[in-house]
């Protein structure tokens, strides 16, 4: 049989250069996302660990000194950065505790059959899908003190106008409370989906076995659901301590601070003081912060549970 | 001899004439076809008076400028990365000097204003600097010792208190001339019509949200006789908010809020009180005196016609009308720096800045405020913008390179003063916070000259000046 040479060039390329990308085709194909990772995601890391190593001030001293570590130390001797740990685990945890638990409420809800189920199942969702400082605006006139519809509410039950977003003791509930709201929904989508893709023999065992509704919730459905709460508690507790846009719509990091987080904290430090090596040591330590929360939870989800 | 004399005055008459004129000399199209790039502070100016006079000097001179308006607190965030970057896009800036001026000024970002201003061949003859800028404007210009003209201070927008006319007269009310008259009036018209024991109209309305307090307090603190900083003996900067005075300002101006005012009000800005005073939800309003226009519109206001402006009251201390004003600069590093000159060379001319001051913008030309063709809002608003612009000096903020940590600890002072309200807690918390100011000047401002805007430049206000925005509106004989 007779063999048709191939052309030296196909298209014009040069058929050792079509074989050289043949051969190294692994390397090729990755080229895109090294130089990506390293564009958008290497680059700027080293940038913002050199920041951090400097006195660099945007205006003032645009060419900075070299301090070493003098930043990561000096962020734990401001009061504000202290409180501002605090508050972002404050948030984090209640918040996403709040929402994981009407979250598995709801997906059991929905999980269950009755009328005008996907009508509501939509609705549920809406928060989800609207932008934070839209609902942000939406919640500071919720949040007026008089004329607010919260305080409208618990005037018509016989209850005193709460300060919501005005007193420092009731302003981070406030925004735990618009956490909760806008971000419930996606942990019911998560675990509603693991509710669904359960299989029905466990449960059917226990209900022949006699076992009551909350045993089998307790010691067959969280069990079975164990990695769909994994991924939606390490998600949301991620975005949860890195929460920005509606802390800073609707207080500010006020009264007094009093929701001022560390996001919130760098954000100052930056762009309103101009301290851009602090900023940047703070940044670090953030992003020390957000390492160790998901090791947490990663290890609690390989962790072998006994029921 | 007469004869002479008489060719004297004819040449000299001649050689004004000649110079009166020298403006037709300025090619308005020598830069046609050229693109600005501005960067501006979103306000009630922009759309009054900068959108349409741009278009007319894009007809007239064939410069197009492209304006880039964003909040303040985003412009200025824009403004420094861009200067830092040392941008060449950036050609005309808005800057107050009494909030980043120190800062531009001292790393040398903005461009020396002074070679263009005598240029003949980029500036009127008639242009006037300074001679035809009232002193308040003047004041704020530099704030360095030894700065260049590195900015046009163009508008004298002025914190003032907005006042219901209707509410007084109705009620009887003396209109404030001082500090107790001022609570006096706050207490009767706070107006609980219903008695169902909250009040339809409260007496008064500031800002009572952290840091944006400072603008609104300024004139509070120094008519109280207090200041944000003093001068020691040794010739040391450091912080005043602690002295017996200052701490009588805060506790008085956080008993207003407490007491007359909506509890909104702590976490409203400026927009949402300037709502709440247009519905006519609140006797008296400190504000800037620009927001007269939206109380004052009857698509938007339910209070057309019934508000004016009148000075903040006299206190132990004084009359200090606070004076933020509004600059306009160039970058250092535009590429067109003479186009930008000759805009804003342009845009501050006379008869431009007219069009401005009869669109209520409160501007920085002496002749504004006199050509017989202008004619403010209320005669009140009128007298008390002039006497400000006049008098007035920039204290909104306290003066300092590092504003934006200064404003905040003067800012929480004031969330003391209007919580608590005990004199001891407002006193730890000055305490505190000048501290933390004195060693931030030490620390930001060691060996640069920053003077600031400092109160001693301004000058006292004559005897009676308090009462004729009151008496220009026929309120002055309320209350007796």
């Amino acid at each position: 049989m007779a063999i048709t040479k191939a052309p030296s060039s196909q298209h014009g390329i040069p058929r050792r250069l079509v074989d050289w990308i043949d051969r190294h085709m692994t390397v090729v194909f990755n080229i895109p996302t090294v130089v990506f990772l390293f564009g958008l995601v290497a680059f700027p890391v080293m940038l913002v660990l050199l920041t951090s190593m400097t006195d660099w001030q945007l205006i003032l001293k645009p060419d900075p000194d070299f301090v070493g570590f003098k930043n990561y130390l000096s962020a734990w001797q401001d009061p504000r950065w202290i409180n501002a740990v605090g508050h972002t685990f404050y948030y984090a945890i209640v918040s996403v505790g709040g929402q994981f638990v009407l979250g598995m409420a709801t997906a059991l809800l929905f999980n269950r059959s009755f009328a005008g189920k996907a009508f509501y199942r939509s609705v549920w969702m809406m928060p989800m899908l609207s932008m934070s400082v839209a609902i942000s605006l939406v919640w500071i006139l919720f949040f007026d003190y008089a004329y607010g519809i919260l305080n409208l509410g618990l005037d018509v039950i016989g209850i005193d106008p709460v300060e919501w977003t005005i007193d420092p003791n009731w302003a981070m509930p406030s925004l735990i409370l618009v956490g909760i709201w806008h971000h419930t929904p996606f942990m019911t989508l998560i675990l509603l989906s693991g509710l669904q893709s359960l299989p029905q023999d466990p449960f059917e065992a226990a209900r022949i076995d006699g076992a009551s509704r909350w045993q089998i919730f307790m010691h067959v459905t969280l069990p079975l659901m164990r990695a769909h709460i994994a991924v939606a508690l390490i998600l949301r507790s991620i975005f949860g301590v890195k929460e920005f846009d509606t802390f800073l719509a609707i207080t500010d990091a006020g009264p007094m601070w009093a929701t001022e987080t560390m996001n919130l904290n760098i954000y100052f430090n930056a762009f309103e003081y101009q301290y851009m090596g602090e900023a940047a040591a703070k940044g670090v330590w953030f992003f020390f912060f957000i390492l160790a929360v998901q090791l947490v939870l990663l290890q609690l989800r390989k962790r072998k549970w006994s029921y | 001899m007469g004869r002479k004399l008489h060719s004297l005055v004819l040449a000299t008459t001649v050689a004004v004439g000649i110079t009166g004129t020298a403006s037709a000399d300025v090619n308005w199209r020598q830069f046609e076809g050229s693109t600005l790039n501005a960067a501006f502070f979103t306000a009630n100016y922009i759309d009054a008076w900068w959108r349409p006079m741009a278009k007319q000097f894009q007809k007239e001179t064939g410069i197009k400028v492209k304006m880039l308006v964003l909040q303040a607190g985003q412009i200025r965030k824009k403004q420094d990365i861009m200067l830092a970057g040392k941008d060449s896009t950036l050609d005309v800036l808005m800057l107050q000097m009494d909030n980043r001026g120190g800062k531009l000024t001292a790393a040398g970002h903005l461009e020396d204003l002074t070679p263009y201003l005598s240029d003949a061949s980029l500036t009127p003859a008639d242009y006037d600097y300074p001679g035809d800028w009232l002193g308040g404007c003047i004041n704020t210009e530099r704030v360095i010792k030894g700065q260049s003209h590195n900015n046009i201070v163009w508008s004298a927008q002025a914190q003032l208190l907005h006042i219901r006319k209707d509410l007084f007269k109705k009620y009887n009310v003396k209109v404030p001339t001082n500090m107790a008259e001022l609570e006096a009036a706050a207490k009767k018209l706070t107006i609980d019509e219903d008695g169902d024991g909250k009040p339809e109209i409260y007496g008064f309305l500031s800002r009572g949200w952290g840091r944006l307090t400072t603008a609104s307090f300024a004139s509070y603190l120094f008519n109280h006789g207090g200041s944000w900083f003093k001068t020691t003996a040794d010739g040391t900067k450091v912080s005043n908010i602690n002295s017996k005075e200052s701490v009588d300002a805060f506790e008085f101006y956080g008993r207003l809020i407490r007491e007359y005012a909506p509890k909104s009000a702590l976490s409203n800005k400026p927009p949402q009180n300037a709502a709440l005073y247009a519905a006519g939800k609140a006797a008296m309003h400190q504000e800037l005196n620009f927001w007269h226009g939206l109380s004052d519109n009857p698509k938007k206001s339910r209070i057309a016609g019934k508000s004016t402006v009148i000075l903040v009251p006299e206190g132990p201390g004084g009359s200090f009308p606070n004076l933020p004003t509004t600059s306009i600069a160039i970058s250092k590093y535009s590429e067109k720096k003479k186009a930008a000159w000759l805009y804003i060379a342009w845009m501050t001319q006379k008869h431009i800045m007219l069009k401005g001051q009869n669109a209520a913008v409160p501007m920085c030309r002496r002749s504004a405020w006199s050509d017989p063709t202008y004619k403010a809002p209320t005669p009140g608003w009128g007298s008390s913008a002039k006497h400000a612009a006049d008098y007035g000096i920039a204290i909104a903020k306290p003066q300092a390179i590092a504003i934006g940590q200064m404003r905040d600890a003067a800012g929480e002072v004031m969330n003391i003063a209007i919580r608590n309200g005990d004199r001891a807690a407002i006193q730890a918390a000055a305490d505190k916070a000048a501290e933390f100011m004195t060693a931030l000047v030490a620390k930001t401002e060691t060996g640069m000259d920053f003077i600031g805007v400092m109160p001693s430049l301004g000058k006292r206000m004559k005897p009676g000046v308090q009462q004729e925005p009151i008496a220009a509106d026929g309120l002055d004989k309320l209350g007796q």
